[in-house]
C-alpha cells in the first residue's frame, strides 16, 4: 500500500512540476484576412466569453487584408458594444459586418429555448406518465421483497 | 382458457425466461447495483435515437454543422431526438463513473472479479470514447478543437495512431464518424456481453460491511430485471423532459487557428493539467489514471473487500476523486490557455477552411469536399516546404551547417515546383522564397542571417498556403454553383416553379460566401453575382419564363468571369 501511494505522490509531483516549456506549444502563425479574425472573434465570445482577445480580433480584422469587404461602422459599434460589454450584440454586430444574417448565421450557435407550445406540453405530460408508471414499477418490486 | 394456456406452455417451451428467475443477494436490487444496468439502458436510448440522427447527419467538413442545424430545426421532431440523445450521453457517462465508483469503494473486483472489472474499466474508457467522438462530428468550435488535440496527441505519439489521423483520401471527420456509429459501439457491445456473462457466472459481489455469503431471502434476477425496467421508464421520461425544457444547443462552425472553446465536462480535470503541462500533461494524466484503475485490483492487497480491510485504498481512491474534481472546478475558473498551435501544425491537419465555409445544407450533394486533406499540389508543395523548414529551423539552432546545408538543398527542391504558380498569384512574395541566399548565409557560417532569411521565406509561404487554399474553395463553390445555375435554367425551361425557386435559393446560398473573395478580385462582379432580379421574375405566378432565362444568362456569363479569376 505504502508503494501505491508513493507512486501517486510522485506522478501528481511530477505533474504538478511539468517544464512550462511544454505546455503552450503553438503561437499564433500563418496568415488571416479580415472576415478570418471576425469570426475568430466570434468563436472567443461564443466559447470562452473572452472579450480582450476579441477586441485585438476585430482591431486586426480592420487593418488586415480583405477589410474592404467588411462593415467598417458595424465593426465600429461592435468594438463599443464590447466595451459595455454587451456580448450577444456584439456577435449579432461581427455577423452583420460580414454582410449575413444574423438569424441564421452557422457563425453563431444554435440555442434553442423551451417553447410552450401544445406538442410540448404533449410530450412534458408523456415523460411525466413514464416518470410514474416507472417509480409505480419500482416500488412494485420493493413491497414485493 | 385451455387455449391460453396451451399458448404460455408453448411460450414457455421456447422461451424459457424462468432460468432467469436464479436467485441474487438483496442488495443487488438496490439502487446502487442498478447503476450498471441504468447505464444499459442509456446506451439502448443512445443506440435508437443514434440511428434516427445518422439518417439526416452528413460526415463532411464542410456541411456536418448545418446538417445539425436542419435536424434542429426542420427535421419533425429533430431537436427533440437530438435532445434526448444529448442527454441519454450525459446520463450514461454519469452513471458509468458513479458505477465504477461503486465497484472501486465497495472493493468488487476483489477475487475472482479481477477480469470483470479490467472488462469495466475498458467499458468506461469505452463510454468516455464515444462521448469524445461525439463531441468531435457535431462539428462546432468545441469538436473542431477536440479533433485538433487528437490529431496533436497522434503526432506526439507516432506509429500507426498518426498514421490513422494522417491526411489521407478519408477526411478525419468520416473516420471520427464511423469510430462513433461503428467501432466502438461494436466493440462496446462485444464486451457489454463479456461484462454481463462474467456477472451472471462469478454471482453478485458481497457488501463490503458483511460477511461473504449471499444472504437469505427470495431476490431473483427477475425481479432485477422488471426493477429495471422501472428505472427505463423513469429515464425515459426524464430525458424526454429535460430534452423539451433545456433542448440541446449547438456551438459555431469551426474557425481554424484559435483554442476558444472548455471541453465538455467529463474532460475538465485534465484540461486543467493541459494547462499547466500542455498536450503531454494531458497525455499521461489521462494514462496514469486508466493505469491506476486498470490495477486497482492488483495493487489492493487486502484478503477481503471488507471495507475495514482496505482504508488505504479507499483513502487513495477517494483523494484521486477530490483531485479531478478540483481540477475540474479549476478549469471552469482559468482561462483556457493555446497548447496546440491551431494555426501550425494542428490546424492545418484538422479539415476546417476559415475563409469560405458553405452554409447550404441543400445543395451539400453537389459539394465537394474541400477541407485542407484534400486539396491540390501547390498547397501541399508548400506543406512539404514548411515541414522542411521546421526541420531546418532546429539545424540552424544547433548551428549544424551540414545538415542546414542537406535541408536547404531538399527545400529548393520542395519549392521549385511551386514557385511559378506562387508568382502568378503575389509575385512580391518571390524574393522571400531564395534557397540560395540561406545557402550563401549557411555556407558563411553566418547562422542568424539564415535564420532570418529562413523565417521571412516560412512567412511568405504561410501567406502563399493562404491564398492557394482560398483559392481553391473558391474555385469548387463555384463549381458548385455553375451545376445549381443548369439544373435552375433546366427547371426554368420545363416552366417548374417550385423546382426553379428552390434552386435558385440554393445557388444564392453557395454564391453568398464566396462574394467577398470575388469582389477581391474585381468588385464589379459582386453586383452581378445577384439572384434579386431572377427571384424577383419567378415572384409571379406566372413569370415571364423568357426574361428568368436571360437573367440567368447575364449570372452564367458573371458566374464564369469569376471562375476564369480564380483558374
Amino acid at each position: 500500500m505504502r508503494r501505491v501511494l508513493v507512486l501517486f505522490l510522485i506522478a501528481m509531483l511530477s505533474l504538478s512540476s511539468a517544464a512550462p516549456v511544454l505546455a503552450h506549444g503553438g503561437e499564433e502563425g500563418g496568415t488571416v484576412d479580415a472576415a478570418g479574425y471576425i469570426k475568430q472573434a466570434i468563436v472567443f465570445l461564443e466559447g470562452i466569453q473572452d472579450i480582450d482577445t476579441a477586441a485585438m480580433d476585430i482591431q486586426k480584422a480592420m487593418k488586415a487584408e480583405g477589410s474592404d469587404v467588411l462593415d467598417q461602422s458595424k465593426l465600429n459599434q461592435a468594438l463599443t458594444a464590447l466595451q459595455k460589454p454587451d456580448i450577444e450584440q456584439t456577435k449579432v454586430l461581427l455577423v452583420q459586418a460580414l454582410d449575413k444574417d444574423p438569424k441564421n448565421a452557422p457563425e453563431l450557435s444554435l440555442r434553442p429555448d423551451y417553447r410552450a407550445s401544445s406538442a410540448n406540453t404533449a410530450f412534458l405530460g408523456l415523460a411525466g406518465v413514464f416518470v410514474i408508471l416507472g417509480a409505480v414499477v419500482v416500488r412494485k418490486v420493493k413491497a414485493s421483497h | 382458457m385451455s387455449e391460453n394456456r396451451g399458448l404460455k406452455a408453448w411460450f414457455k417451451e421456447r422461451f424459457p425466461l424462468a432460468t432467469f428467475a436464479y436467485e441474487v443477494p438483496a442488495h443487488a436490487n438496490t439502487f446502487l447495483f442498478s447503476l450498471g444496468g441504468i447505464t444499459l439502458l442509456s446506451v439502448v436510448i443512445l443506440v435508437v435515437t443514434g440511428i434516427i440522427l445518422a439518417q439526416y447527419y452528413t460526415p463532411n467538413p464542410e456541411t456536418a454543422n448545418q446538417s445539425i442545424r436542419i435536424i434542429m430545426t426542420d427535421v419533425k421532431l429533430g431537436s427533440l431526438m437530438r435532445s434526448i440523445h444529448v442527454w441519454a450521453a450525459e446520463t450514461a457517462v454519469v452513471s458509468v463513473i458513479l458505477h465504477l465508483l461503486r465497484v472501486l469503494f465497495y472493493g468488487s473486483y476483489k477475487k475472482p472479479r479481477e477480469v470483470n472489472w479490467i472488462f469495466g474499466v475498458v467499458l468506461f474508457a469505452l463510454m468516455i470514447g464515444l462521448f469524445f467522438t461525439g463531441t468531435v462530428i457535431k462539428w462546432d468550435q468545441e469538436g473542431y478543437e477536440a479533433l485538433a488535440h487528437t490529431v496533436a496527441i497522434g503526432k506526439m505519439f507516432g506509429g500507426p495512431f498518426a498514421a490513422y489521423l494522417a491526411p489521407n483520401d478519408a477526411s478525419l471527420l468520416s473516420k471520427f464518424f464511423s469510430l462513433h456509429i461503428s467501432v466502438l459501439p461494436l466493440l462496446l457491445a462485444v464486451v457489454i456481453v463479456l461484462h454481463l456473462f462474467l456477472i451472471k457466472v462469478l454471482k453478485i459481489s458481497p457488501l463490503p460491511w458483511k460477511p461473504r455469503t449471499i444472504p437469505a431471502g427470495k431476490h431473483t434476477f427477475t425481479q432485477h430485471f422488471v426493477k429495471l425496467t422501472g428505472y427505463f421508464f423513469i429515464l425515459l421520461g426524464v430525458l424526454i423532459g429535460l430534452a423539451i425544457l433545456l433542448p440541446a444547443s449547438l456551438g459555431p462552425l469551426p474557425v481554424a487557428g484559435v483554442e476558444s472553446a472548455r471541453p465538455p465536462w467529463v474532460f475538465m480535470g485534465i484540461f486543467s493539467i493541459e494547462n499547466w503541462a500542455g498536450i503531454p500533461g494531458l497525455v499521461y494524466s489521462s494514462a496514469l489514471v486508466m493505469l491506476l484503475l486498470l490495477l486497482a485490483p492488483f495493487l489492493d492487497r487486502a484478503r477481503s473487500n471488507l471495507l475495514r480491510e482496505r482504508k488505504s485504498i479507499a483513502a487513495v481512491a477517494a483523494a484521486l476523486v477530490l483531485v479531478l474534481s478540483g481540477l475540474t472546478v479549476n478549469a471552469y475558473a482559468t482561462k483556457p490557455e493555446q497548447h496546440i498551435g491551431m494555426s501550425g501544425e494542428a490546424a492545418e491537419s484538422a479539415p476546417v477552411d476559415n475563409s469560405t465555409p458553405m452554409d447550404n445544407q441543400k445543395n451539400m450533394d453537389t459539394q465537394e469536399k474541400t477541407d485542407t486533406q484534400s486539396i491540390g499540389s501547390v498547397p501541399q508543395g508548400i506543406d512539404k516546404a514548411l515541414n522542411i523548414i521546421t526541420q531546418l529551423k532546429d539545424a540552424l539552432t544547433t548551428k549544424d551547417a551540414n545538415t542546414a546545408l542537406t535541408q536547404v538543398k531538399e527545400l529548393d527542391e520542395a519549392i521549385d515546383p511551386v514557385k511559378d504558380a506562387i508568382k502568378a498569384e503575389d509575385a512580391s512574395l518571390i524574393p522571400s522564397l531564395s534557397a540560395e541566399a540561406i545557402e550563401g548565409a549557411v555556407q558563411d557560417s553566418n547562422f542568424d542571417k539564415a535564420g532570418t532569411l529562413v523565417a521571412a521565406m516560412q512567412d511568405a509561404l504561410a501567406k502563399a498556403k493562404v491564398i492557394f487554399t482560398s483559392k481553391e474553395s473558391v474555385a469548387k463553390g463555384l463549381a458548385t454553383a455553375t451545376d445549381l445555375l443548369t439544373q435552375t435554367k433546366v427547371a426554368v425551361a420545363n416552366k417548374d416553379l417550385t423546382t426553379a425557386k428552390a434552386k435558385l435559393s440554393d445557388l444564392d446560398k453557395t454564391i453568398d460566401p464566396l462574394k467577398s473573395s470575388i469582389s477581391a478580385k474585381n468588385g464589379d462582379l459582386k453586383k452581378d453575382l445577384s439572384v434579386e432580379a431572377i427571384e424577383g421574375v419567378l415572384k409571379d405566378d406566372k413569370p415571364d419564363w423568357t426574361k428568368a432565362d436571360a437573367l440567368l444568362d447575364a449570372f452564367q456569363q458573371a458566374v464564369e468571369a469569376a471562375k476564369s479569376l480564380f483558374e
